[in-house]
Protein backbone atom coordinates (compact mmCIF):
# COMPACT_ATOMS: atom_id res chain seq x y z
CA UNK A 1 0.00 0.00 0.00
CA UNK A 2 1.34 3.37 -0.96
CA UNK A 3 2.20 6.15 1.81
CA UNK A 4 2.54 8.50 -0.88
CA UNK A 5 0.16 11.79 1.42
CA UNK A 6 2.95 10.71 4.11
CA UNK A 7 6.10 11.49 2.18
CA UNK A 8 8.28 14.02 2.08
CA UNK A 9 9.76 15.06 -1.82
CA UNK A 10 12.67 16.42 -2.10
CA UNK A 11 11.82 18.24 -5.16
CA UNK A 12 8.82 19.95 -4.13
CA UNK A 13 7.78 22.94 -6.00
CA UNK A 14 9.46 26.40 -4.70
CA UNK A 15 7.46 29.41 -3.36
CA UNK A 16 8.29 31.54 -6.40
CA UNK A 17 7.17 28.82 -9.16
CA UNK A 18 4.02 28.44 -7.23
CA UNK A 19 3.27 32.27 -7.62
CA UNK A 20 3.84 32.01 -10.99
CA UNK A 21 1.89 28.52 -11.41
CA UNK A 22 -1.45 30.61 -9.23
CA UNK A 23 -0.55 33.60 -11.17
CA UNK A 24 -1.05 31.85 -14.39
CA UNK A 25 -4.15 30.04 -13.72
CA UNK A 26 -5.43 33.52 -12.83
CA UNK A 27 -5.89 32.91 -8.88
CA UNK A 28 -5.58 36.47 -7.78
CA UNK A 29 -3.71 34.78 -4.67
CA UNK A 30 -1.52 37.15 -2.26
CA UNK A 31 1.85 36.38 -0.86
CA UNK A 32 0.48 35.27 2.41
CA UNK A 33 -1.93 32.93 0.56
CA UNK A 34 0.73 31.55 -1.27
CA UNK A 35 2.98 31.20 1.93
CA UNK A 36 -0.50 29.12 3.90
CA UNK A 37 -1.32 26.56 1.12
CA UNK A 38 2.19 25.95 0.28
CA UNK A 39 2.11 22.82 2.68
CA UNK A 40 -1.23 21.61 1.08
CA UNK A 41 -0.49 22.06 -2.35
CA UNK A 42 2.79 19.87 -1.79
CA UNK A 43 0.33 16.94 -0.08
CA UNK A 44 -1.50 17.16 -3.04
CA UNK A 45 1.60 17.64 -5.49
CA UNK A 46 2.54 14.65 -4.58
CA UNK A 47 -0.28 12.53 -6.38
CA UNK A 48 0.11 14.21 -9.39
CA UNK A 49 3.75 13.80 -9.77
CA UNK A 50 2.85 9.67 -8.40
CA UNK A 51 0.59 9.65 -12.00
CA UNK A 52 3.59 10.71 -13.77
CA UNK A 53 5.53 7.59 -12.88
CA UNK A 54 3.24 4.52 -13.83
CA UNK A 55 4.16 3.02 -16.37
CA UNK A 56 0.76 3.05 -18.62
CA UNK A 57 2.23 2.04 -22.10
CA UNK A 58 -0.28 3.27 -24.97
CA UNK A 59 -3.17 3.49 -22.47
CA UNK A 60 -6.01 5.81 -23.53
CA UNK A 61 -7.58 8.00 -21.72
CA UNK A 62 -10.91 7.05 -19.84
CA UNK A 63 -13.81 8.28 -21.54
CA UNK A 64 -17.33 7.61 -21.75
CA UNK A 65 -19.74 8.16 -25.26
CA UNK A 66 -22.78 8.20 -25.10
CA UNK A 67 -24.52 8.13 -28.73
CA UNK A 68 -27.40 10.50 -28.11
CA UNK A 69 -25.54 13.41 -26.33
CA UNK A 70 -26.21 15.65 -26.58
CA UNK A 71 -29.33 16.22 -26.69
CA UNK B 1 -24.96 3.29 23.90
CA UNK B 2 -27.93 0.71 22.28
CA UNK B 3 -31.56 2.29 22.44
CA UNK B 4 -33.54 -0.54 21.55
CA UNK B 5 -36.85 1.97 21.46
CA UNK B 6 -40.28 1.04 19.03
CA UNK B 7 -41.06 4.92 19.37
CA UNK B 8 -42.39 5.98 15.82
CA UNK B 9 -39.34 7.93 14.83
CA UNK B 10 -36.83 4.79 15.17
CA UNK B 11 -39.44 2.39 12.67
CA UNK B 12 -37.24 1.68 9.66
CA UNK B 13 -39.30 2.26 6.04
CA UNK B 14 -40.29 -0.99 5.69
CA UNK B 15 -42.05 -1.04 9.25
CA UNK B 16 -44.02 1.97 8.66
CA UNK B 17 -44.91 1.73 5.01
CA UNK B 18 -46.70 -1.33 6.47
CA UNK B 19 -48.62 0.75 8.64
CA UNK B 20 -49.18 3.09 6.55
CA UNK B 21 -50.69 0.78 3.74
CA UNK B 22 -53.03 -0.85 6.36
CA UNK B 23 -53.63 2.38 7.65
CA UNK B 24 -52.73 2.17 11.02
CA UNK B 25 -50.53 4.85 10.90
CA UNK B 26 -51.13 8.47 9.54
CA UNK B 27 -48.44 9.99 7.68
CA UNK B 28 -49.41 13.02 9.73
CA UNK B 29 -48.68 11.42 12.96
CA UNK B 30 -45.71 9.92 11.52
CA UNK B 31 -44.10 13.68 10.22
CA UNK B 32 -45.32 14.96 13.39
CA UNK B 33 -43.57 12.34 15.14
CA UNK B 34 -40.47 13.25 12.93
CA UNK B 35 -40.50 17.17 13.41
CA UNK B 36 -40.65 16.60 17.02
CA UNK B 37 -37.35 14.53 17.15
CA UNK B 38 -35.81 17.33 15.05
CA UNK B 39 -36.82 20.23 17.22
CA UNK B 40 -35.63 17.98 20.15
CA UNK B 41 -32.84 16.76 18.93
CA UNK B 42 -30.97 19.32 16.38
CA UNK B 43 -29.38 21.97 18.59
CA UNK B 44 -26.94 19.09 19.68
CA UNK B 45 -26.98 17.71 15.89
CA UNK B 46 -26.90 20.28 13.79
CA UNK B 47 -28.37 17.75 11.01
CA UNK B 48 -30.26 20.36 9.29
CA UNK B 49 -29.97 23.55 7.27
CA UNK B 50 -33.43 24.35 6.25
CA UNK B 51 -36.30 22.95 7.99
CA UNK B 52 -39.61 22.72 6.41
CA UNK B 53 -42.40 21.77 8.56
CA UNK B 54 -45.27 23.50 6.95
CA UNK B 55 -44.58 22.01 3.84
CA UNK B 56 -43.84 18.52 5.57
CA UNK B 57 -47.05 18.31 6.67
CA UNK B 58 -48.77 19.70 4.08
CA UNK B 59 -47.50 16.76 2.27
CA UNK B 60 -48.00 14.39 4.72
CA UNK B 61 -51.48 15.45 4.09
CA UNK B 62 -51.83 15.31 0.67
CA UNK B 63 -50.37 11.35 1.40
CA UNK B 64 -52.81 10.65 3.72
CA UNK B 65 -55.85 11.95 1.26
CA UNK B 66 -53.82 9.90 -1.73
CA UNK B 67 -54.17 6.67 0.48
CA UNK B 68 -57.06 7.00 1.92
CA UNK B 69 -58.73 7.57 -1.54
CA UNK B 70 -56.97 4.25 -2.85
CA UNK B 71 -54.08 5.98 -4.58
CA UNK B 72 -50.87 4.13 -2.58
CA UNK B 73 -48.17 4.52 -4.44
CA UNK B 74 -45.77 2.39 -2.97
CA UNK B 75 -43.59 2.10 0.19
CA UNK B 76 -42.20 5.18 0.17
CA UNK B 77 -45.89 6.86 0.35
CA UNK B 78 -45.53 9.30 3.25
CA UNK B 79 -42.12 8.49 4.23
CA UNK B 80 -40.19 11.82 5.80
CA UNK B 81 -37.20 12.06 4.33
CA UNK B 82 -34.81 14.45 3.92
CA UNK B 83 -31.96 15.71 1.49
CA UNK B 84 -28.61 16.82 1.52
CA UNK B 85 -28.27 20.19 0.64
CA UNK B 86 -26.99 19.85 -2.39
CA UNK B 87 -30.12 18.65 -3.93
CA UNK B 88 -32.00 21.00 -6.10
CA UNK B 89 -35.42 21.94 -4.61
CA UNK B 90 -37.37 24.23 -6.43
CA UNK B 91 -38.33 27.41 -4.75
CA UNK B 92 -36.23 25.76 -1.15
CA UNK B 93 -33.09 27.52 -1.03
CA UNK B 94 -30.08 24.87 -1.71
CA UNK B 95 -26.91 26.08 -0.13
CA UNK B 96 -24.56 23.31 -0.83
CA UNK B 97 -22.97 24.09 3.00
CA UNK B 98 -21.45 26.83 1.08
CA UNK B 99 -21.82 30.84 1.87
CA UNK B 100 -21.78 31.64 -1.35
CA UNK B 101 -25.01 29.87 -2.34
CA UNK B 102 -26.31 30.83 0.96
CA UNK B 103 -29.02 32.54 -0.84
CA UNK B 104 -29.56 30.09 -3.82
CA UNK B 105 -33.16 29.70 -4.57
CA UNK B 106 -33.45 26.79 -7.96
CA UNK B 107 -36.61 27.20 -9.60
CA UNK B 108 -36.46 23.43 -10.72
CA UNK B 109 -35.81 20.18 -8.32
CA UNK B 110 -33.36 17.53 -9.59
CA UNK B 111 -34.70 14.84 -10.94
CA UNK B 112 -33.49 12.64 -7.92
CA UNK B 113 -36.20 14.90 -5.77
CA UNK B 114 -38.56 15.17 -8.35
CA UNK B 115 -38.72 11.26 -8.29
CA UNK B 116 -38.66 10.68 -4.67
CA UNK B 117 -41.57 13.56 -4.34
CA UNK B 118 -43.28 11.25 -7.46
CA UNK B 119 -43.08 7.88 -5.24
CA UNK B 120 -44.59 10.34 -2.44
CA UNK B 121 -42.20 10.98 0.07
CA UNK B 122 -42.68 13.78 2.90
CA UNK B 123 -39.77 15.94 2.55
CA UNK B 124 -38.30 17.37 6.01
CA UNK B 125 -35.45 19.65 4.95
CA UNK B 126 -32.50 20.06 3.65
CA UNK B 127 -29.30 18.55 5.64
CA UNK B 128 -26.19 19.82 6.71
CA UNK B 129 -23.01 18.63 4.51
CA UNK B 130 -19.22 19.40 4.17
CA UNK B 131 -18.93 22.81 2.03
CA UNK B 132 -19.37 22.03 -1.80
CA UNK B 133 -18.90 17.78 -0.94
CA UNK B 134 -15.13 18.55 -0.24
CA UNK B 135 -13.14 17.62 3.07
CA UNK B 136 -14.29 17.79 6.47
CA UNK B 137 -16.06 20.00 9.29
CA UNK B 138 -14.86 23.49 8.87
CA UNK B 139 -16.58 25.96 10.87
CA UNK B 140 -14.94 28.96 8.21
CA UNK B 141 -18.20 27.95 6.32
CA UNK B 142 -20.47 29.82 8.33
CA UNK B 143 -22.42 26.10 8.66
CA UNK B 144 -22.30 24.51 12.35
CA UNK B 145 -20.78 20.63 11.50
CA UNK B 146 -23.30 17.95 12.32
CA UNK B 147 -22.40 15.46 15.21
CA UNK B 148 -22.14 11.74 15.13
CA UNK B 149 -25.52 10.51 17.51
CA UNK B 150 -22.96 7.94 18.63
CA UNK B 151 -21.17 10.14 20.45
CA UNK B 152 -21.31 14.06 19.82
CA UNK B 153 -18.10 14.86 20.68
CA UNK B 154 -17.36 12.81 17.18
CA UNK B 155 -17.57 13.55 13.54
CA UNK B 156 -19.76 12.16 11.18
CA UNK B 157 -17.72 11.86 8.65
CA UNK B 158 -18.87 13.70 5.39
CA UNK B 159 -19.58 14.82 3.09
CA UNK B 160 -23.34 14.13 3.42
CA UNK B 161 -23.18 14.64 7.20
CA UNK B 162 -26.10 15.16 7.71
CA UNK B 163 -27.60 12.94 5.74
CA UNK B 164 -25.40 10.00 8.15
CA UNK B 165 -26.88 12.03 11.93
CA UNK B 166 -30.42 12.61 10.85
CA UNK B 167 -30.87 9.10 9.95
CA UNK B 168 -28.97 7.46 12.67
CA UNK B 169 -30.83 9.51 15.26
CA UNK B 170 -34.19 8.99 14.00
CA UNK B 171 -34.44 12.53 12.37
CA UNK B 172 -35.40 11.34 9.24
CA UNK B 173 -35.99 7.88 8.08
CA UNK B 174 -34.15 7.92 4.93
CA UNK B 175 -31.83 10.58 3.01
CA UNK B 176 -29.87 11.31 -0.23
CA UNK B 177 -26.35 11.64 0.11
CA UNK B 178 -23.72 12.41 -2.72
CA UNK B 179 -20.49 10.65 -3.28
CA UNK B 180 -17.39 11.56 -4.95
CA UNK B 181 -14.76 9.77 -2.61
CA UNK B 182 -16.54 7.59 -0.71
CA UNK B 183 -19.15 10.57 1.11
CA UNK B 184 -22.07 8.39 1.15
CA UNK B 185 -20.41 5.49 2.40
CA UNK B 186 -18.18 7.18 4.94
CA UNK B 187 -20.99 8.62 6.87
CA UNK B 188 -23.30 5.52 6.55
CA UNK B 189 -19.72 3.32 8.38
CA UNK B 190 -19.14 6.26 10.97
CA UNK B 191 -22.70 6.64 11.90
CA UNK B 192 -23.67 2.78 11.50
CA UNK B 193 -26.31 2.87 8.78
CA UNK B 194 -26.88 1.95 5.28
CA UNK B 195 -25.33 4.21 2.26
CA UNK B 196 -25.73 2.51 -1.33
CA UNK B 197 -23.36 4.14 -4.07
CA UNK B 198 -24.67 3.04 -7.40
CA UNK B 199 -22.91 2.21 -10.52
CA UNK B 200 -22.33 5.54 -12.42
CA UNK B 201 -25.31 6.02 -14.35
CA UNK B 202 -27.85 4.62 -12.54
CA UNK B 203 -28.86 7.59 -10.73
CA UNK B 204 -29.53 10.97 -12.69
CA UNK B 205 -26.99 13.80 -11.25
CA UNK B 206 -28.90 16.04 -12.78
CA UNK B 207 -30.04 19.09 -10.55
CA UNK B 208 -27.46 18.33 -8.22
CA UNK B 209 -24.52 20.69 -7.61
CA UNK B 210 -21.28 19.53 -8.97
CA UNK B 211 -18.28 18.23 -7.41
CA UNK B 212 -16.48 16.24 -10.30
CA UNK B 213 -18.62 15.63 -12.80
CA UNK B 214 -16.90 11.79 -14.08
CA UNK B 215 -16.47 10.60 -10.12
CA UNK B 216 -20.32 12.21 -8.48
CA UNK B 217 -22.59 9.33 -7.23
CA UNK B 218 -26.19 9.95 -6.03
CA UNK B 219 -27.47 7.59 -3.34
CA UNK B 220 -29.89 6.75 -0.26
CA UNK B 221 -28.85 6.54 3.01
CA UNK B 222 -31.30 4.96 5.28
CA UNK B 223 -31.30 2.33 8.60
CA UNK B 224 -31.44 -0.93 6.54
CA UNK B 225 -31.01 -2.41 3.08
CA UNK B 226 -34.32 -3.01 2.33
CA UNK B 227 -34.96 0.85 2.95
CA UNK B 228 -32.51 1.28 0.58
CA UNK B 229 -33.90 -0.81 -2.15
CA UNK B 230 -36.86 0.94 -1.97
CA UNK B 231 -34.95 4.87 -2.14
CA UNK B 232 -32.90 2.93 -5.22
CA UNK B 233 -35.81 1.59 -6.80
CA UNK B 234 -37.76 5.41 -6.92
CA UNK B 235 -34.36 6.84 -7.88
CA UNK B 236 -32.84 4.84 -10.73
CA UNK B 237 -33.62 4.59 -14.46
CA UNK B 238 -32.49 7.38 -16.96
CA UNK B 239 -32.75 10.59 -17.49
CA UNK B 240 -32.90 12.62 -20.45
CA UNK B 241 -31.53 15.57 -18.42
CA UNK B 242 -28.43 13.68 -17.12
CA UNK B 243 -26.97 12.24 -20.42
CA UNK B 244 -24.65 9.37 -18.41
CA UNK B 245 -27.31 8.22 -17.05
CA UNK B 246 -27.78 4.54 -18.61
CA UNK B 247 -30.81 3.24 -20.43
CA UNK B 248 -30.20 -0.37 -19.49
CA UNK B 249 -33.93 -1.28 -17.42
CA UNK B 250 -33.95 -0.79 -13.74
CA UNK B 251 -34.64 -4.32 -12.09
CA UNK B 252 -36.93 -5.30 -9.09
CA UNK B 253 -34.44 -4.18 -6.09
CA UNK B 254 -37.26 -5.60 -4.06
CA UNK B 255 -36.37 -9.53 -5.45
CA UNK B 256 -32.67 -9.00 -3.90
CA UNK B 257 -34.19 -9.13 -0.82
CA UNK B 258 -33.78 -12.67 0.23
CA UNK B 259 -31.26 -14.20 2.39
CA UNK B 260 -28.96 -16.26 0.26
CA UNK B 261 -25.17 -15.95 -0.62
CA UNK B 262 -24.74 -19.43 -1.11
CA UNK B 263 -22.66 -20.17 -3.82
CA UNK B 264 -21.44 -16.05 -4.15
CA UNK B 265 -17.53 -15.79 -4.71
CA UNK B 266 -16.25 -13.11 -2.55
CA UNK B 267 -12.89 -11.25 -3.73
CA UNK B 268 -10.89 -10.02 -0.43
CA UNK B 269 -8.31 -7.34 -1.56
CA UNK B 270 -6.48 -8.43 1.54
CA UNK B 271 -2.89 -6.49 0.25
CA UNK B 272 -4.57 -3.33 0.32
CA UNK B 273 -7.87 -3.22 3.04
CA UNK B 274 -6.43 -5.56 5.35
CA UNK B 275 -2.52 -5.70 5.66
CA UNK B 276 -0.92 -3.72 8.95
CA UNK B 277 -0.76 0.15 7.83
CA UNK B 278 -0.09 3.11 10.16
CA UNK B 279 -3.49 5.00 8.46
CA UNK B 280 -5.64 1.51 9.08
CA UNK B 281 -7.23 1.15 12.52
CA UNK B 282 -6.61 -2.31 13.61
CA UNK B 283 -10.29 -2.63 15.42
CA UNK B 284 -11.80 -1.69 12.56
CA UNK B 285 -10.64 -4.21 10.38
CA UNK B 286 -10.59 -7.08 13.11
CA UNK B 287 -14.45 -5.94 12.79
CA UNK B 288 -15.00 -6.58 9.38
CA UNK B 289 -13.07 -9.87 9.34
CA UNK B 290 -15.64 -11.28 11.52
CA UNK B 291 -18.15 -9.99 9.44
CA UNK B 292 -16.11 -12.09 6.26
CA UNK B 293 -16.65 -14.70 8.56
CA UNK B 294 -20.33 -14.84 8.95
CA UNK B 295 -20.69 -14.48 5.20
CA UNK B 296 -18.39 -17.56 4.80
CA UNK B 297 -20.65 -19.67 7.60
CA UNK B 298 -23.76 -18.42 5.43
CA UNK B 299 -22.44 -20.27 2.51
CA UNK B 300 -20.14 -17.76 0.45
CA UNK B 301 -16.66 -18.46 -0.75
CA UNK B 302 -13.82 -16.08 0.08
CA UNK B 303 -10.97 -16.19 -2.36
CA UNK B 304 -8.34 -13.52 -2.35
CA UNK B 305 -7.35 -10.95 -4.72
CA UNK B 306 -5.16 -8.93 -5.68
CA UNK B 307 -5.74 -5.57 -7.43
CA UNK B 308 -2.43 -4.45 -8.82
CA UNK B 309 -3.23 -0.77 -9.50
CA UNK B 310 -5.11 0.15 -6.00
CA UNK B 311 -1.75 2.48 -4.92
CA UNK B 312 -2.76 4.68 -7.43
CA UNK B 313 -6.62 5.23 -6.88
CA UNK B 314 -6.01 8.00 -4.46
CA UNK B 315 -3.53 10.36 -6.48
CA UNK B 316 -6.72 9.76 -9.21
CA UNK B 317 -9.18 10.48 -7.71
CA UNK B 318 -7.82 13.45 -5.56
CA UNK B 319 -6.54 14.98 -9.25
CA UNK B 320 -9.58 14.34 -11.36
CA UNK B 321 -11.81 15.86 -8.43
CA UNK B 322 -10.03 18.73 -7.78
CA UNK B 323 -9.11 19.22 -11.75
CA UNK B 324 -13.27 19.08 -12.39
CA UNK B 325 -14.22 20.99 -9.18
CA UNK B 326 -11.90 23.90 -10.13
CA UNK B 327 -13.81 24.07 -13.65
CA UNK B 328 -17.23 24.13 -12.24
CA UNK B 329 -16.29 26.49 -9.26
CA UNK B 330 -13.21 28.74 -11.19
CA UNK B 331 -15.94 31.41 -11.55
CA UNK B 332 -16.80 31.68 -7.99
CA UNK B 333 -13.05 30.99 -6.89
CA UNK B 334 -11.55 34.02 -8.77
CA UNK B 335 -14.66 36.90 -7.96
CA UNK B 336 -15.37 35.90 -4.41
CA UNK B 337 -13.01 33.51 -2.82
CA UNK B 338 -13.35 34.83 0.42
CA UNK B 339 -16.97 33.56 0.66
CA UNK B 340 -15.57 29.87 0.63
CA UNK B 341 -14.74 28.23 3.83
CA UNK B 342 -10.61 28.08 4.12
CA UNK B 343 -9.90 24.43 3.26
CA UNK B 344 -12.42 24.51 0.32
CA UNK B 345 -10.91 27.53 -1.08
CA UNK B 346 -7.30 25.95 -0.74
CA UNK B 347 -8.50 22.91 -2.08
CA UNK B 348 -10.27 24.48 -5.41
CA UNK B 349 -7.40 26.60 -5.96
CA UNK B 350 -5.31 23.28 -6.00
CA UNK B 351 -7.51 21.88 -8.49
CA UNK B 352 -6.39 25.10 -10.50
CA UNK B 353 -2.57 24.41 -9.96
CA UNK B 354 -2.56 20.71 -11.71
CA UNK B 355 -1.75 20.86 -15.25
CA UNK B 356 -3.88 19.29 -18.57
CA UNK B 357 -0.98 16.24 -18.64
CA UNK B 358 -1.78 16.22 -14.98
CA UNK B 359 -5.40 15.68 -15.33
CA UNK B 360 -5.31 13.29 -18.36
CA UNK B 361 -2.39 11.26 -17.17
CA UNK B 362 -4.98 10.36 -13.78
CA UNK B 363 -7.55 9.71 -16.65
CA UNK B 364 -5.24 7.03 -18.34
CA UNK B 365 -4.10 5.64 -14.59
CA UNK B 366 -8.24 5.51 -14.34
CA UNK B 367 -8.47 3.17 -17.55
CA UNK B 368 -5.74 1.07 -15.64
CA UNK B 369 -7.64 0.81 -12.55
CA UNK B 370 -10.80 0.23 -14.61
CA UNK B 371 -9.01 -2.74 -16.54
CA UNK B 372 -7.47 -4.28 -13.29
CA UNK B 373 -11.03 -4.27 -11.28
CA UNK B 374 -12.93 -5.77 -14.11
CA UNK B 375 -10.38 -8.86 -14.37
CA UNK B 376 -11.10 -9.18 -10.81
CA UNK B 377 -15.11 -8.91 -11.16
CA UNK B 378 -14.26 -12.18 -13.83
CA UNK B 379 -13.46 -14.04 -10.92
CA UNK B 380 -15.43 -13.03 -8.35
CA UNK B 381 -18.99 -11.85 -7.41
CA UNK B 382 -18.24 -9.40 -5.04
CA UNK B 383 -15.44 -7.71 -3.41
CA UNK B 384 -16.10 -7.51 0.54
CA UNK B 385 -13.49 -4.52 2.55
CA UNK B 386 -13.61 -2.44 5.52
CA UNK B 387 -15.68 0.87 4.27
CA UNK B 388 -13.56 3.61 5.92
CA UNK B 389 -9.53 2.69 7.68
CA UNK B 390 -10.57 4.46 11.49
CA UNK B 391 -13.76 4.67 13.14
CA UNK B 392 -15.50 8.47 13.50
CA UNK B 393 -12.49 10.60 14.71
CA UNK B 394 -12.99 13.12 17.32
CA UNK B 395 -13.97 16.90 16.73
CA UNK B 396 -11.05 17.73 19.22
CA UNK B 397 -7.56 17.11 17.46
CA UNK B 398 -9.41 16.16 14.04
CA UNK B 399 -6.73 16.69 10.87
CA UNK B 400 -8.65 18.47 8.30
CA UNK B 401 -6.25 17.26 5.63
CA UNK B 402 -6.83 13.24 7.25
CA UNK B 403 -8.95 13.48 3.95
CA UNK B 404 -6.07 13.48 1.46
CA UNK B 405 -3.23 11.40 3.40
CA UNK B 406 -3.30 7.73 3.44
CA UNK B 407 -5.54 5.25 1.64
CA UNK B 408 -9.04 5.49 0.57
CA UNK B 409 -11.21 2.78 0.83
CA UNK B 410 -14.07 3.96 -0.69
CA UNK B 411 -12.26 6.10 -3.94
CA UNK B 412 -11.86 2.49 -5.94
CA UNK B 413 -15.39 2.90 -6.63
CA UNK B 414 -15.70 6.34 -7.44
CA UNK B 415 -12.84 6.08 -9.96
CA UNK B 416 -14.13 2.60 -11.69
CA UNK B 417 -17.97 3.56 -10.73
CA UNK B 418 -18.48 0.08 -9.78
CA UNK B 419 -21.77 -0.26 -7.42
CA UNK B 420 -21.01 -0.56 -3.40
CA UNK B 421 -22.59 -0.05 -0.04
CA UNK B 422 -21.82 0.36 3.47
CA UNK B 423 -23.19 -1.67 6.14
CA UNK B 424 -23.12 -1.99 9.90
CA UNK B 425 -21.17 -4.93 10.90
CA UNK B 426 -20.30 -4.38 14.69
CA UNK B 427 -18.75 -1.64 16.91
CA UNK B 428 -15.55 -0.62 18.59
CA UNK B 429 -15.01 -1.33 22.22
CA UNK B 430 -15.35 2.69 22.27
CA UNK B 431 -19.14 1.82 20.90
CA UNK B 432 -18.62 3.74 17.26
CA UNK B 433 -19.80 1.40 14.32
CA UNK B 434 -18.05 -0.28 11.96
CA UNK B 435 -19.23 -0.06 8.01
CA UNK B 436 -18.32 -3.39 5.60
CA UNK B 437 -18.41 -2.48 1.95
CA UNK B 438 -19.62 -4.86 -0.31
CA UNK B 439 -18.99 -3.60 -4.19
CA UNK B 440 -20.11 -5.53 -6.98
CA UNK B 441 -19.63 -5.50 -11.44
CA UNK B 442 -21.07 -2.78 -13.69
CA UNK B 443 -25.13 -2.89 -12.85
CA UNK B 444 -25.17 -5.82 -10.40
CA UNK B 445 -26.39 -3.72 -7.72
CA UNK B 446 -28.99 -7.00 -7.38
CA UNK B 447 -26.65 -8.80 -6.03
CA UNK B 448 -24.97 -6.49 -3.84
CA UNK B 449 -28.06 -5.62 -2.22
CA UNK B 450 -28.68 -9.51 -1.78
CA UNK B 451 -25.30 -9.94 0.06
CA UNK B 452 -25.75 -6.97 2.00
CA UNK B 453 -29.31 -8.32 2.79
CA UNK B 454 -28.31 -11.62 3.90
CA UNK B 455 -25.65 -10.61 6.45
CA UNK B 456 -27.60 -8.12 8.07
CA UNK B 457 -30.95 -10.10 8.91
CA UNK B 458 -27.54 -12.29 10.10
CA UNK B 459 -25.95 -9.75 12.51
CA UNK B 460 -29.00 -8.23 12.98
CA UNK B 461 -26.87 -4.73 14.05
CA UNK B 462 -29.74 -2.82 12.75
CA UNK B 463 -31.20 -3.67 16.29
CA UNK B 464 -29.30 -0.98 18.37
CA UNK B 465 -29.69 2.65 17.84
CA UNK B 466 -27.78 5.00 19.58
CA UNK B 467 -29.47 5.70 22.90
CA UNK B 468 -28.88 9.96 21.76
Amino acid sequence: MSSTGDQQDSQQVSIERLKLMAELAGLNMTDEEIEEIKPLFDLHYQYAKQLHDVDLGAEEIAVSFEADWPE
Amino acid sequence: MVNTSTELHFLTIREASELIRSRQLSPVELTRAFLNRIEATDDQLHSFITLLSDQALEQARTAEAEIIAGAYKGPLHGIPIALKDLYDTAGIRTTSGSRVDTNRVPTEDSTATARLKDAGTVLLGKLAMHEYALGGPDWTTGFEPARNPWNLAHITGGSSSGSGAAVAAGQAMGALGSCTGGSIRGPASLCGIVGLKATYGRVSRAGVVTLSWSQDHCGPMTWTVEDTAYMLQALAGHDPKDPTTSTAPVPDYSLSLKEDVKGLTIGVPRHFFFDPHPSVNSEVVATVEKGLTALQDLGANLVDVTIPSLDQVRAANIVIMLSEAFAFHEKNLKTRPMEFGEMVRARFRIGGLFSSSDYIQAQRVRKMIKRDFANVLKKVDLLVTPTMTQPAPAFEGYDSTSTVRGPSFTAPYNVTGLPAISIPCGFTAGGLPVGMQIAGKPFDEPTVIQAAYTYQQHARWYQQRPSF
